[in-house]
């Protein structure tokens, strides 16, 4: 309903403020007020505070003593949507959201679970601003200041101003006497000041772990040390299973270190290396029979769309099958997370991470970031270019699966050396790096699902009862498969040569590809030999 | 969106108190529900306390120059909006008329809320004019109050014979007894047999009971402030059977 919603918050530091501006509203109207009611309430959130970065808010509500919660969802546009009586618990993923909130939530959430972030219990008290006529013109709620679950810090009294349909007059009025009272506005939903009373700082982005000037080995142990708390972020998300992003998150810091380890890994201590290498890389290894399922049933809906013989319930038996699967190794997933062997890796790699990453800016430390980063950036394009270059219509398919990795290689030092590029620089680079990255992504996927639908429907023959329209609606999604492939291949040339011309021009041009972030001397950037 | 009409060619048959009623009991259940009050005298829009007054009144609403998003006003109640009467609407006849396409202009006006509303209740004046006409092509459940006398009856016979021979999209006929006095001989026995006799007239019925005359004083439903009287459970059953069959028409 148009015109209800945009709600106002105005809060004050001082604790009289609000009772004194409620009485202040007498001189527009009769304000009626009720008993006042405990509640609690929880603020939900992402894990990578998804709703809080598109400036929404998502709260559920209870009274003291009652399971059953309202839900509210403030929008980036001021309109609100409400849902309840709830009472299932939390984290939640999309399709265990009440109706009204999917289609708001659906683009913001994708994939990711809904969790608890915050907590608070207070009291709050409804009421009313009544024209002559008695007709409530503003409804008003006053939350009294809140204790915050683990924290010592109390939210501040907030008033919110809920305009009614037709009577936007009164709002304006009421909004004058609160300013002239000394009260504040605050946001929308008011999920900034919680979060800041609650001390979660979501504004102040911490220093990157690469410094031009940090001696090549520190900044590397300290960018390794940041995505090892990226894995350790996802860790337990991951082996409770909230969703599916956290797996998802765990590899791609496991992919990220290997690539610095293997890329970098000569300004680390060589036992280090020769011990980290092997164990990420099971690390890996253990994270990916589940993410393939993960991804395999991810990807049904969009590919049962573009059956066109085959009907969509023909696949229910595979995605019955492939969720079967998925149980049986997310066990053996959750087993190796927990592991003494998973345990001592994440220990140990802290350690010894820990240990490289401290500097007291002692002279001779070898080669600056700066210096290293930049020959190496330059020495995995040429890498790209050079393999690239060779892949002829008649080369096999692995030569495009290895330029695939070369160029995810790339990828990875991009944004490990992005705090030293230039800003403008660094995005076109990736981007023009990602154009390419899509065809071959495409092709390969393409064969990789193939080939996975071969040897799900030869296991599912094998066990004897899958309906035989399930087999031909897998045939029919490989052939589509297959036609992808073939158009990604079709297409890799252009992709390629666009490449390497535009990112070519980028490095003739500079010596270096990117351009430097200003402050970098370029002059102290050797190219190094061809590799 | 659902639309529900309460009409009646006779005045005085609960009409107003009926669509206030059941207006509050579908936003209490979660619907995002709007009145219409198409009467000049402004009954439901003088029971939610708002001002009868539409900005260029039913003329620039037919004409097309103002829209009804303009002109709703927020209840008391949460989800529960109205568009109120204006005394103008008493020659929404010569308006309608001198448009084209005369009978769907209500349809037209009421479409775009498609979005911001579940439920639209038009209480409509007494009378069988061009303005019902416009209810009947718009509404998907036309609800009939009747009272328990047997010219009540025949008019409700008139009007679903009138509605059977009409082209095009129908309205669903739903009628119920209203203002029922069970100490009369006569009305118990309407109560029992009409609902037998005809499948459109439900077996839900509204007692006359004065705590629903009580509403003009209050300015409020009677399930606002008489939660627990004969008169809320009986709207309420009401609700529910209506409630019932407009989720079954999906």
């Amino acid at each position: 309903m148009k015109g209800s919603s945009s709600p106002q918050i105005w809060v004050s530091p001082e604790a009289s403020a609000i009772p004194a501006a409620l009485r202040a509203l007498a001189n527009i109207g009769t304000v009626t007020m009720t008993r006042p009611v405990s509640t609690r309430r929880i603020w939900l959130d992402t894990v990578d505070w998804r709703l809080y970065r598109k400036g929404m808010a998502l709260t559920a509500t209870a009274r003291a003593g009652s399971d059953e919660h309202t839900l509210e969802l403030s929008t980036a546009d001021g309109a609100i949507v409400t849902a309840g009586p709830d009472a299932l618990a939390w984290p939640r993923l999309l399709a265990g959201l009440p109706e009204q909130l999917r289609p708001c939530l659906e683009p913001v959430l994708g994939v990711r679970a809904l969790l608890p972030v915050v907590q608070t219990s207070g009291t709050s008290i409804t009421g009313r601003l009544l024209d002559t006529e008695g007709k409530t013109v503003l409804r008003l709620v006053h939350e009294r200041p809140a204790t915050i679950s683990g924290s010592r810090d109390r939210l501040p009294g907030r008033l919110w101003l809920i305009p009614v349909r037709g009577y936007a007059t009164a709002g304006t009025s009421a909004a004058r006497i609160l300013h002239g009272a000394g009260l504040i506005r605050d946001d929308r939903s008011g999920y900034s000041a919680t979060l800041r009373a609650a001390g979660i700082d979501l504004e102040t982005t911490p220093p990157p772990a690469m410094q031009a000037d940090l001696p090549a080995g520190v900044a590397v142990a300290r960018v390794l040390l940041s995505y090892l708390d990226e894995m350790e972020a996802a860790w337990e998300g991951t082996v409770s299973d909230i969703d599916i992003e956290f797996l998802h998150d765990l590899r791609v810091a496991v992919r990220r270190s290997r690539s610095v380890v293997k890329l970098l890994g000569d300004v680390l201590p060589p036992a280090l290396v020769a011990w980290a290498g092997p164990q990420l890389k099971w690390l890996g290894d253990l994270t990916t029979p589940s993410r393939d399922l993960d991804v395999h049933l991810q990807e049904i809906p969009s590919l049962t769309a573009r059956l066109t013989s085959a009907r969509p319930e023909d696949l229910e038996p595979l995605a019955r099958y492939l969720t079967g699967l998925r149980k049986g190794e997310r066990r053996t997933l959750v087993r190796g997370l927990r592991s003494v062997r998973s345990e001592r890796l994440r220990a140990q790699w802290r350690a010894s991470l820990q240990d490289l990453a401290r500097w007291d800016e002692q002279p001779d430390a070898g080669p600056t970031a700066a210096e290293f980063g930049l020959e190496r950036l330059a020495r995995a394009h040429r890498r790209v270019l050079r393999r690239g270059s060779r892949i002829t219509p008649a080369s096999p398919a692995e030569s495009l699966h290895n330029l695939r990795k070369r160029g995810k290689e790339l990828r990875y030092l991009l944004e490990v050396f992005t705090p030293l590029l230039d800003p403008a620089e660094a995005r076109s680079a990736l981007k023009e790096l990602k154009t390419l990255q899509d065809v071959l992504g495409t092709f390969q996927d393409s064969e990789t699902q193939r080939e996975a639908i071969y040897a799900l429907a030869t296991d599912m023959i094998a066990r004897g009862n899958t309906p035989a329209r399930t087999i031909l609606a897998m045939g029919e999604m490989a052939a589509q498969l297959a036609q992808d492939q073939d158009s990604s291949r079709a297409n890799f040339a252009t992709a390629f040569e666009r490449f390497a011309q535009r990112s070519g021009r980028r490095r003739t041009a500079r010596l270096t590809w990117p351009d430097l972030a200003p402050g970098v001397p370029a002059a102290a950037v050797s190219t190094g030999p061809a590799q | 969106m659902k639309v529900l009409a309460t009409y009646n060619i006779k005045g005085g048959v609960g009409k107003t108190s009926t669509a206030v009623n059941l207006a509050y009991l579908a936003a209490r259940d979660g619907l995002r529900t709007l009145i219409w009050d198409l009467d000049p005298q402004g009954s439901a829009t003088y029971l939610c306390r708002i001002k009868p007054k539409v900005r260029g009144g039913g003329k620039a609403l037919v004409e097309g120059r103002r829209t009804l998003d303009a002109a709703i006003k927020g209840t008391d109640f949460d989800r529960l909006d109205l568009m109120p009467a204006d005394f103008s609407y008493r020659n929404l006849d010569l308006d309608l008329n001198s448009t084209k396409r005369p009978t769907q202009r209500l349809h037209r006006l009421v479409a775009p809320l498609e979005d911001d509303y579940d439920l639209v209740i038009l209480d409509c004046p007494p009378s069988a004019s061009l303005v019902s006409e416009n209810v009947v092509h718009t509404c998907d459940v036309l609800l009939v109050p009747l009272i328990p006398a047997m010219m009540s009856v025949h008019t409700f016979y008139q009007l679903v014979d009138f509605i059977d021979g009409m082209h095009g999209r129908k309205p669903e006929v739903m009628a119920f007894l209203s203002m029922v006095d069970r100490r009369k001989k006569s009305h118990r026995e309407f109560a029992e047999r009409l609902p037998l006799e005809h499948a459109s007239v439900m077996a839900e019925m509204i007692p006359n009971l004065s705590v629903i005359e009580q509403m003009a004083q209050r300015r409020a439903p009677v399930p606002e402030f008489a939660p627990h009287s004969a008169a809320t459970t009986a709207y309420e059953a009401l609700w529910a059977r209506l409630q019932s069959h407009l989720n079954d028409k999906g």
